[in-house]
């Protein structure tokens, strides 16, 4: 199964001998461990059936980046106003479409046990994918923010290999320095009807006292798979408000580890996913609060259409060294397809006194009450159905920022809805 | 207007309206009272559409029409508005929009042309002055985050703008303070004319005070039990409701 993988690590280490040690050793730990299955709890409803049979590892290297560039151009989001944009196209840097050329070198490889990392952690942060994108991405990124850094950035990810060409690995890793404040919109699209398999590795770090406004918009070609490991670390004092919105495609799985590993540090992680046709959508969060009077607050929106399954699990985990944490989470699906499937799993684990800790999940149908008061009112029950649905996600997109990104991602979600009802009543 | 004959309705099985007959022509305005669990907000419910309420024998003819035959959107395009007792909160679905779709219905059933943008601000701006109400609130979520005197005069205002031809108002008054009620009250003063009738389902004789009603009922076990002027809200005030129920067995 690993093969063609042993085969781009070969090329890889021989551009890079110094690290032969460490790619070894990760890859001696991905053939230990296999795919994950869906018997592993933390997978079970990922998209990963019959992935063995797929090509995990790119079968070339494309040599001509400007035709490579030129065909990215075609799939980028519009400019954000104020802000400037960093481009990467299937791993590299495309510098010709950048506005800002971040600082970039080699990402260090992660030690198999890294800090303070127990199993649960250490087995999500290293997970197959990860190890898989950690091993293969040609150009590993390292972006650093510091006051001389633009404050908002638009950080765009385009995949344009095919599927069938091997999975496209990407690795990042973001620190954004103490005290320092960005506004960061991170957008991955891809070539549309390529059936691009994309699998994307970011570590991001928040120093002490930083503030990171971070809107997550993974929004590939609707035939597209996109995995995804994301670990973020706050020191002390740091703040993080993370959107997420997943407006659908063909496969997802995204697992967040989240480590409040700062005094006082806190998270707010909103995310809205919306899943149609046969679609399978699944993201796996882990928030680890690690350190003394930290927060979370967590707000998961699920809605799940046609045949489409949409699953999110939110793990909250309060250390022994984390006493006086305060977290919420509220995780809601909506089903309004026949053949739908929704899951909304809460974990919470406390393994310390003195903490403040409240979540709720729930899975439904649209709301008997409010669609008898909207119909009492005059609607037709097509109008109010819609509404309700539009409604269902406003508890997070009412939050975004720019005004730009939102107007267009309300676009998209409504073209992704494709209810006529719905693009009546937003025009 | 409205024609209820010997309706009776169970929800669940079990049988909660029972032989109800109730006349009410244009013009006139009804308080229905009557202790908790009589079957009042049964009533309301059956007659606005809402789903889970068997009809098992009776009719009810709203302006010559089989009401129980129309779905609730049909019987509020055709005149018919509820005031819940308890207004649901919508987050996402904002006032003014709510409003705006609901009054362009009723106006499409009518053979009339949908309401621009300027005259729809003017009309729903001169209601809420009257409501008290700030400007602000038609921006913000159907009832979220109301209190709920707020959410009372928001079921006024729709009330007001959407102009049915028969009102049922469901305990609108309970919860409100003496202002506040004065403030709900002049709404239905301002909307009492020859062509309208209302029912004002309530616990209590205080709204009487300020909306004087033609006829007063009381509902006991499914059934009117008791019918008179507004005399009687005011016997009601002084001796509770069981002189009556028992003459409802």
């Amino acid at each position: 199964m690993f093969g063609p993988v042993q085969k781009a690590l070969d090329q890889r280490i021989a551009i890079e001998p110094a690290r032969a040690a460490g790619l070894s050793d990760l890859f001696e730990l991905l053939q230990k461990q296999g795919l994950p299955q869906p018997r592993d709890e933390a997978w079970r409803y990922a998209p990963i059936r019959n992935l063995e049979s797929q090509p995990l590892a790119p079968s070339s290297d494309f040599s001509d980046r400007k035709a490579l560039d030129a065909l990215a151009l075609l799939q980028l989001p519009p400019l954000l106003p104020g802000y400037a944009r960093i481009v990467i196209v299937d791993g590299a840097i495309a510098a010709s479409l950048c506005d800002f050329v971040p600082t970039t070198r080699s990402s260090d490889l992660p030690t198999r046990t890294s800090g303070n990392a127990d199993k649960t952690t250490e087995t999500l942060t290293h997970n197959s994918f990860a190890l898989l994108g950690r091993l293969l991405a040609r150009s590993p990124l390292r972006i650093e923010l510091g006051s001389d850094s633009p404050p908002r950035l638009q950080c765009v990810f385009v995949t344009t290999r095919a599927g069938l060409s091997g999975m496209a690995p990407t690795q990042v890793e973001l620190q954004i320095h103490t005290s320092n404040r960005v506004d960061l919109v991170e957008e991955h699209v891809s070539l549309t009807g390529a059936g691009t398999f994309s699998n994307h590795v970011l570590d991001a770090s928040l120093g002490a006292n930083a503030n990171l406004a971070w809107t997550r918009v993974l929004a590939p070609a609707a035939d597209a798979r996109h995995f995804e490991t994301v670990h973020l670390t706050l020191a002390a004092g740091a703040a993080a408000h993370l959107t997420q919105l997943v407006p659908g495609n063909e496969a997802l799985r995204s697992t967040l580890i989240a480590s409040l590993s700062g005094a006082e540090s806190h998270l707010k992680l909103h995310s809205v996913v919306l899943g149609d046709g046969s679609q399978q959508l699944d993201q796996h969060v882990l928030i680890d609060h690690r350190a003394p009077g930290v927060r979370s607050d967590e707000i998961y929106r699920g809605l799940a259409t046609g045949r489409a399954r949409v699953s999110f699990t939110g793990h909250n985990r309060v250390l022994p060294s984390a006493p006086q944490t305060d977290t919420r989470q509220s995780l809601r699906s909506l089903i309004t397809g026949d053949g739908a499937e929704a899951i909304a799993r809460p974990q919470l684990e406390i393994l310390t006194d003195a903490v403040k800790a409240s979540h709720g999940a729930t899975v439904g149908t649209l709301d008997s009450g409010m669609m008898f008061y909207l119909l009492s009112r005059g609607l037709d029950p097509l109008t109010a159905q819609s509404l309700l649905k539009w409604a269902f996600l406003q508890d997070v997109l009412s939050h975004l920022q720019p005004a730009e990104l939102r107007s267009r991602i309300e676009s998209l979600l409504l073209a992704r809805l494709r209810d006529p009802k719905l693009m009546e009543l937003a025009r | 207007m409205l024609s209820i004959q010997d309706l009776h309705a169970t929800v669940g099985g079990r049988k909660v309206l029972d032989g109800l007959n109730l006349e009410v022509k244009a013009g006139e305005v009804h308080a229905i009272m009557g202790p908790n669990g009589s079957g009042k907000s049964t009533l309301s419910y059956v007659l606005a559409g809402r789903p889970g309420y068997e009809i098992t024998r009776g009719t009810v003819r709203f302006e010559g029409q089989d009401l129980l035959a129309m779905a609730p959107e049909e019987r509020a395009r055709a005149g018919l508005f509820l005031g819940f007792q308890y207004p649901v909160e919508i987050p996402g679905v904002n006032n003014a929009y709510l409003l705006k779709a609901g009054l362009n219905a009723i106006r499409q059933q009518r053979g009339e042309t949908e309401v621009d943008a300027f005259d729809f601000l003017n009309l729903v701006r001169s209601r809420m002055k009257l409501m008290q109400m700030d400007e602000a609130f038609l921006s913000r979520g159907v009832n979220e985050g109301f209190s709920g005197g707020e959410k009372k005069r928001n079921e006024i205002l729709q009330m007001l703008v959407l102009e049915p031809k028969l009102a049922l108002l469901d305990e609108t008054d309970s919860g409100l303070d003496i202002d506040a009620l004065k403030v709900v009250a002049r709404g239905i003063e301002t909307l009492r004319s020859p062509e309208r009738a209302f029912i004002l389902i309530t616990h209590y004789q205080r709204l009487l005070d300020h909306v004087q009603p033609d006829q007063v009922h009381v509902l006991a076990r499914g059934k009117i039990v008791r019918t008179g002027g507004r005399e009687l809200a005011l016997e009601l005030e002084q001796r509770g409701y069981d002189w009556l129920t028992g003459s409802a067995a």
